[in-house]
């Protein structure tokens, strides 16, 4: 590609394959390259790039509901979903993707969907919303090609009525170039250039602030005219201008000719002074500009050559498809945001353009896709990390070495050709300076020249005039000394004659006077005529050096641009490679923590058997030594009863000692008394009765100790006896104490392996939000895609039964029904309903619309959303029974499961499971006649009001 | 792997709860969104502990600076009207504001206002915004950005909130790229929100079995799907239960009739004495709008009309902060769209005036009893430390604690809170 100072049309995408340009050249269609289709082709890629697993593939219901939000901007009807939910034709998806492309509701949906991407639900200022949705829906249904409805809204001629409507895009942002230089930006090249208005963006390094006046040099010779008097306003433009910049961090000064994103500078083609317009900007009318920059802007952006336009619009119609943008947020497009799949992107700016821009067979292919059929529910993620992974991991981990490299190389390089920018600029902005002060100069000696020109006119005019004078005076005064010599005595003529004398010599002493001036004037008129020439050359000189920079200027810009796209693009290719490896990296880390989360629960699980066995094992312990301590009762009871003997036996035996001990003494005594008394008969008997005492006393005594001996040695015997039986209860008691120990050991050890469970389980929960946020980020899952205000509210009217009644209203209000072909009526019809329930779409898009002027993909919920739901009249409304709506219908069913069935095709697009069938049956049970029609009623206000509905799945 | 969301263990619970601390305090656009520091829950916890409120008083039309904060009795434009002491000895203000004078030491007066326009809608603007409307830039209204930047945990209130004079009501369009999440609920002529009260002919019972029924339906979806977005639209009904429970917060009509009568039976009485229930009830940005001060005719005439009104209601209302210890947290602001001009016109009017006029501030994080700035001595330029919508705009927030010269992350986009070409005025602030 020649990089030429000054092309008017040049290839403005780096980069683009030769046969790229060759189909556009010749026409070729991609049907017509022996390639597999579109969508075959998507997917080829998607599925070569994939890291984790994909979901699987959506069920009809899903599929359907999907399918009809998507192309017709509403559900399908419960009769329709009961239709296509029985039919077993194998091709049916397919079919259904066609009848809805021909369905009045697509260009409806599409004119819709294209006014909140171009006018972000802005209020009309200069063009009446109505119209411009017209011409937006006509062109949708005139299959308009997309770069060319873009053109006619970028070129649009304000002041031509014809070309009026469709200038709202430029009028209603008041025709104010930031205004416009900012959304043109987003919206057709998806880049937010905005915060580089004032500096290079702060936060997006390759947002500069040259890139932003690249594009406002398009605009910035625009502006809004309201003529006085007028009602109207127009698009007024000029024919110069340029963009001049200053950084308000670094006080850089900058100057840029237009220039698409992704292309080169573009000036201004060479235009006769005197013919710069067509249309001489005034007070009262708008300019138009011979070469406009604005419609050159409009012509470039979308003659298919530059990508960035393509891409973005392709990204734009994928999202509309899939629910997020392959590059997200979609008007962010740049290095450190790289896209989902790069070459995906590529591929559909590529085939879009190569379709000619044709939306609808495009988002046929997208429909078509496997990628548009991944259910939404998360796939099942394997549980170990295939080696493929650490392989893959690997590789990237090598191409990302070699990515940095390249781009450092790329950096030094783009930077080289800055600096020979900036200095080529330096110097541009010197010769400029230079040239405004030659021509300032020349200007004054032009001007120097010209006086003294002047004055040297008015000394010859003045010398002329005298001269004449000097003529008539010589007559005079020779016909005056004539008639002096005839008469020579009048004094009277003598003195005139005299006068006349007087008079020719004054003049002609006059005459020399101002010829000696005039030669003067002539050499002072000559020297300021040479100098006005030589300033003239100098300034002739400066105008070519300035030219001559402006080229070198230009020309350093070229390479510079080549330089900067492929850093960018090499910038681009990391980035993605990053995510790649992030997202390989949460699914290792996910496989990893389930790992751990599994090991952690068999650690959990064994501990708790653990557990169980120590604290059988300790229960049993605890019995025995209930046992041992029940056992020691009968050895206790022998011991005491033994003691209890013991005890008696020694008390009768200390008892019976004093007796004993005086009776003794007494014989004792009566003996000697005996001995000394042989004879007293009294005394014999009484110490014999003594000594029979005594001795009896004595038997009893012996007896008595020997019972005690008994009784001590069976006290023994018991002692011993509750000993062992004691020892055995101690024991008993240990065990049944050392497994308590155990016990809690192990509990303690439980709690620990439960909380680690717990975290590895809190921390799995996080990785897998990750993970499903980037899985869905990458296609390989179905997302959840809010509805817009109008697909809701459409839904909700199709749902309630309002968009059927309103078809049959409109069917019988049709002249001669039978007279037009069935797509003529569809069409009829169509904007009958649309004609007839349009006005309810204002109400949700100021409830579920995000603000005018803002970007309106994201989704936002507030509290007074659910209220609007909750009490508002609107829905509440729509849910009354009136006729055949839905209500009505089920008002009239006797069975609850038909109700369930009836109530989930209409607001669900499917039928109910038999435990939401058994719900609503339960719902319903016990309602009497009078209260059924309310309970039915708050049923479908559940279904509606519910995230399934709010959500397209 | 099965999506474990509906487990209902324990540690998913917690889980979920955090989940959902951290979505209110991020943007509805996204969990991303939010103050970089807000994100932090030691951050979020210092926050509530000493919750802030925001409570503007917008003069609608254009108060005259010389009929109430900055008279200039005795000279060729001070009009008919004198200067009274106020409880803050030195400063004095127009005599028009018997009430509020005796509030001063309250307050401050910023006496040095330029906003370089004398347009309504510009005005207007930029006094509420902190920056001027271009085609190309819309910003979010205070209101929005103090929403944001205090957003309180777990409320179901809203954070913003407009007493609109007129009728009206649901959402405003005034939080540009913070998300319609911020936007002003509009309580029109003090009425309680839009679709606040349970539709006739449904009872308790039916309403909470619709919404049992509701939640199940909810519950089996999310246990296969459950996304951000999701928790934040079944939040949301939740929230308007709550809201519906909550609805006395809005209706002035509990409030007793003692306090009727002393701040007025007028709509801007009881529009006052509603905010005060509101912030006692710690919304986090109230505004009232007192209405019309565009006296191109008969100025002194409306102004003694008007300012009658607002003097009771307004000292009743400051008087009362004060009292009930809410001043410390409670940043009160009186701003207009411009002042009057000096010049007296022939039909005793004055008109548009950007150039040199007065906003009165107070409460949290303001110097009590300050006079900042001045004006020449007929009031026909400013004097002294000029300053404008935008250092206003970063003096407000930073009373209330926000870091103004920090950025909202949004969507990946870094967006300023204020004009990051301006900054506070400091001696304003504590």
């Amino acid at each position: 590609m020649g990089v030429h100072g000054t092309m008017r049309r040049q290839p403005t995408a780096i980069g683009l394959t030769t046969t790229f340009f060759a189909c556009l050249a010749f026409g070729i269609s991609s049907a017509a390259r022996a390639e597999a289709p579109l969508h075959v082709r998507i997917d080829n890629l998607i599925d070569s790039a994939r890291t984790g697993p994909a979901s699987n593939e959506c069920t009809d219901a899903e599929f359907l509901r999907r399918v009809s939000l998507d192309l017709n901007g509403i559900v399908p009807s419960a009769a329709e979903a009961r239709a296509y939910l029985n039919d077993s034709s194998p091709d049916k998806r397919t079919a259904l993707i066609d009848r809805l492309l021909k369905h009045p509701r697509y260009a409806r949906h599409m004119a819709t969907t294209l006014d909140v991407m171009l006018m972000e639900r802005r209020k009309h200022a200069h063009i009446k919303a109505p119209p411009w949705q017209k011409y937006l829906h006509d062109s949708v249904v005139a299959d308009k090609p997309f770069n060319q409805l873009a053109r006619e809204i970028l070129s649009a001629d304000s002041s031509d009525d014809k070309q009026r409507t469709r200038s709202r895009f430029l009028l209603d942002r008041a025709a104010e170039p930031h205004a416009i230089t900012r959304d043109v930006g987003r919206i057709f090249f998806g880049r937010d250039l905005q915060c580089a208005q004032c500096h290079d963006h702060p936060l997006i390094d390759n947002y500069l602030q040259e890139d932003y006046y690249g594009l406002f040099a398009f605009f910035q010779r625009v502006s809004l005219l309201t003529p006085k008097k007028s009602k109207k306003s127009f698009l007024s433009e000029k024919a110069d201008g340029e963009a001049v910049f200053t950084s308000v961090f670094t006080e850089e000064k900058g100057q840029t000719l237009p220039r698409l994103p992704g292309g080169l500078e573009i000036d201004d083609p060479p235009v006769a002074a005197g013919e710069l317009y067509k249309v001489k900007p005034t007070k009262a009318k708008a300019g138009i500009p011979q070469y406009s920059r604005r419609v050159a802007f409009a012509e470039q952006a979308t003659d298919g050559s530059n990508r960035a336009f393509n891409r973005n619009i392709a990204n734009r119609l994928w999202a509309h498809m899939m629910g997020r943008g392959l590059v997200h947020p979609l008007d962010l497009h740049h290095p450190d945001n790289p896209p989902a799949h790069p070459e995906l992107l590529n591929l559909l700016g590529d085939e879009f353009a190569a379709m000619n821009f044709d939306i609808k067979s495009f988002l046929r292919e997208l429909a078509l896709t496997k990628v548009y059929r991944r259910s939404f529910d998360v796939p099942v993620t394997a549980n170990q990390t295939p080696d493929s992974m650490a392989q893959r991991l690997d590789e990237l981990q090598q191409l990302l070495k070699q990515q940095e490299a390249g781009i450092a190389k790329h950096e030094a390089e783009a930077d080289t050709a800055r600096d020979a920018v900036l200095s080529a600029q330096q110097a541009f902005f010197e010769a400029e300076t230079a040239h405004k002060a030659a021509a300032v100069a020349s200007g004054a000696a032009r001007k120097a020249s010209a006086k003294a020109n002047k004055t040297l006119g008015d000394s010859q005019k003045k010398l002329a005039t005298t001269e004449q004078a000097a003529q008539v005076l010589a007559e005079a005064l020779a016909k005056a000394d004539e008639v002096v010599k005839q008469l020579p005595k009048d004094k009277q003529l003598a003195a005139a004659a005299k006068t006349f004398r007087d008079k020719h010599q004054k003049a002609a002493s006059d005459i020399a006077g101002l010829k000696k001036t005039i030669e003067t004037q002539t050499a002072a008129a000559k020297a300021a005529e040479d100098k006005a020439a030589k300033s003239q050359q100098k300034a002739a000189q400066a105008a070519a050096k300035l030219a001559e920079c402006k080229q070198s200027l230009v020309q350093a810009r070229g390479p510079y641009f080549h330089k900067l796209y492929a850093y960018r693009a090499v910038q681009t290719s990391a980035a993605h490679a990053k995510t790649l490896r992030k997202n390989i990296e949460t699914l290792t880390a996910h496989a990893q923590l389930q790992r751990e989360l599994d090991t952690a629960k068999l650690a959990a699980t064994t501990a708790r058997d653990e557990l169980n066995k120590v604290q059988t094992a300790s229960a049993q312990a605890v019995a025995e030594s209930e046992t041992a301590q029940a056992q020691l009762a009968a050895p206790r009871k022998i011991h005491s009863a033994a003691q209890r003997v013991v005890e008696e036996v020694r008390s009768r035996l200390q008892a019976q000692q004093p007796l004993f001990e005086q009776v003794v003494a007494a014989k004792d005594a009566a003996e000697i008394a005996l001995a000394a008394l042989p004879q007293d008969a009294d005394l014999r008997s009484s110490a014999a009765k003594l000594t029979q005492l005594a001795a009896q006393l004595e038997r009893e005594r012996k007896q008595l100790q020997q019972r005690l001996q008994d009784a001590d040695n069976k006290l023994t015997d018991a002692a011993n006896a509750l000993q062992t039986a004691e020892q055995g209860a101690a024991a008993a008691e240990q065990k049944h104490q050392d497994l308590q120990q155990t016990t809690t050991d192990v509990q303690q050890r439980l709690e620990k392996l439960v909380a680690e469970q717990q975290a590895k389980r809190s921390l799995l929960d996080t990785t897998f939000e990750q993970l499903t946020k980037e899985q869905t980020a990458s296609f390989s899952v179905g997302p959840l895609k809010p509805l817009t205000p109008e697909q809701l509210c459409w839904s909700m009217m199709q749902a309630t039964g309002l968009v059927a009644q309103q078809q049959k209203k409109a069917l019988g209000g049709l002249k001669e029904p039978e007279k037009i072909d069935a797509a003529a009526r569809a069409q009829q019809v169509e904007a009958a309903v649309n004609k007839a329930l349009q006005k309810h779409t204002a109400t949700f898009v100021k409830t579920f619309g995000a603000g005018a002027g803002q970007p309106q993909q994201e989704f936002f919920g507030t509290v007074d959303q659910a209220l609007f739901f909750a009490n508002g009249e609107t829905v509440l409304g729509w849910l009354n029974p009136a006729g055949d709506n839905l209500i009505g219908r089920l008002q009239s069913m006797k069975d609850s499961a038909a109700c369930a069935e009836e109530l989930y095709l209409a607001i669900h697009t499917r039928f109910p499971t038999q435990q939401e069938v058994a719900d609503v049956e339960q719902y319903l049970a016990g309602q009497s006649e009078k209260e059924r029609p309310a309970a039915l009623k708050e049923i479908a206000w559940a279904l509606l009001s519910s995230v399934e509905f709010r959500f397209t799945r | 792997m099965r999506c474990e969301y509906a487990c209902g263990s324990v540690e998913h619970g917690i889980a979920r709860r955090q989940f959902l601390g951290g979505l209110a305090a991020g943007s509805a656009a996204g969990i991303v969104g939010g103050l970089g520091a807000l994100a932090q829950p030691a951050a979020a916890k210092e926050l509530t502990s000493a919750q802030k409120r925001v409570l503007v008083v917008f003069m609608s039309g254009g108060l005259s600076q010389l009929e109430s904060w900055d008279p200039k009795p005795k000279t060729d434009t001070g009009g008919p009207f004198r200067a009274i002491p106020t409880s803050v000895p030195g400063t004095h203000i127009c005599e028009l504001l018997p009430l509020t004078a005796q509030h001063m030491h309250h307050l401050a007066i910023v006496r040095s206002v330029n906003i370089h326009t004398n347009d309504h809608g510009i005005g207007r603007y930029k006094m509420v915004h902190g920056r001027p409307r271009s085609a190309a830039a819309d910003y979010p209204h205070l209101g929005a950005v103090t929403a944001k930047a205090l957003e309180r945990q777990n409320s179901s209130l809203p954070g913003h909130i407009r007493i609109s004079p007129g009728g009206g009501g649901g959402r405003s369009n005034n939080a540009s790229y913070l998300g319609p999440k911020y936007a002003s609920i509009v309580l029109g002529n003090g009425n309680p929100p839009q679709d606040s009260t349970r539709p006739e002919g449904l009872s308790t019972e039916a309403d909470v079995r619709r919404n049992d029924f509701r939640r199940k339906v909810n519950e089996r979806f999310t246990a296969r799907r459950r996304t951000a977005e999701t928790d934040v639209y079944t939040y949301n009904f939740e929230q308007a239960q709550q809201l519906m429970r909550q609805r006395e917060v809005f209706d002035v009509s509990k409030e007793a009739a003692a306090d009727h009568e002393r701040y007025g039976k007028h709509d801007f009485g009881k529009h006052c004495l509603l905010a005060r229930r509101l912030l006692e009830n710690e919304i986090t940005f109230v505004q009232v709008s007192h209405s019309n001060y565009d006296t191109h005719n008969e100025n002194f005439n409306f102004h003694l009309e008007q300012l009658g009104e607002f003097d009771r209601s307004f000292a009743a209302l400051v008087g009362d902060l004060a009292d009930r210890g809410m001043l410390e947290s409670t940043l009160i602001v009186v701003m207009s769209e411009f002042g009057r001009t000096p010049r007296i016109n022939a039909r005793y009017g004055r008109d548009h005036w950007g150039k040199a006029w007065s906003v009165v501030m107070g409460g949290s994080g303001v110097q009590p009893g300050a006079v900042y700035g001045a004006t020449n001595k007929n009031g026909t330029e400013v004097s002294d430390k000029e300053v404008d919508h935008a250092n206003l705009f970063h003096t407000y927030l930073q009373a209330v604690g926000v870091d103004s010269t920090e950025s909202f992350q949004i969507d990946g986009r870094d967006l300023p809170i204020a004009d990051p070409a301006s900054s506070a005025i400091d001696d304003l602030l504590v």
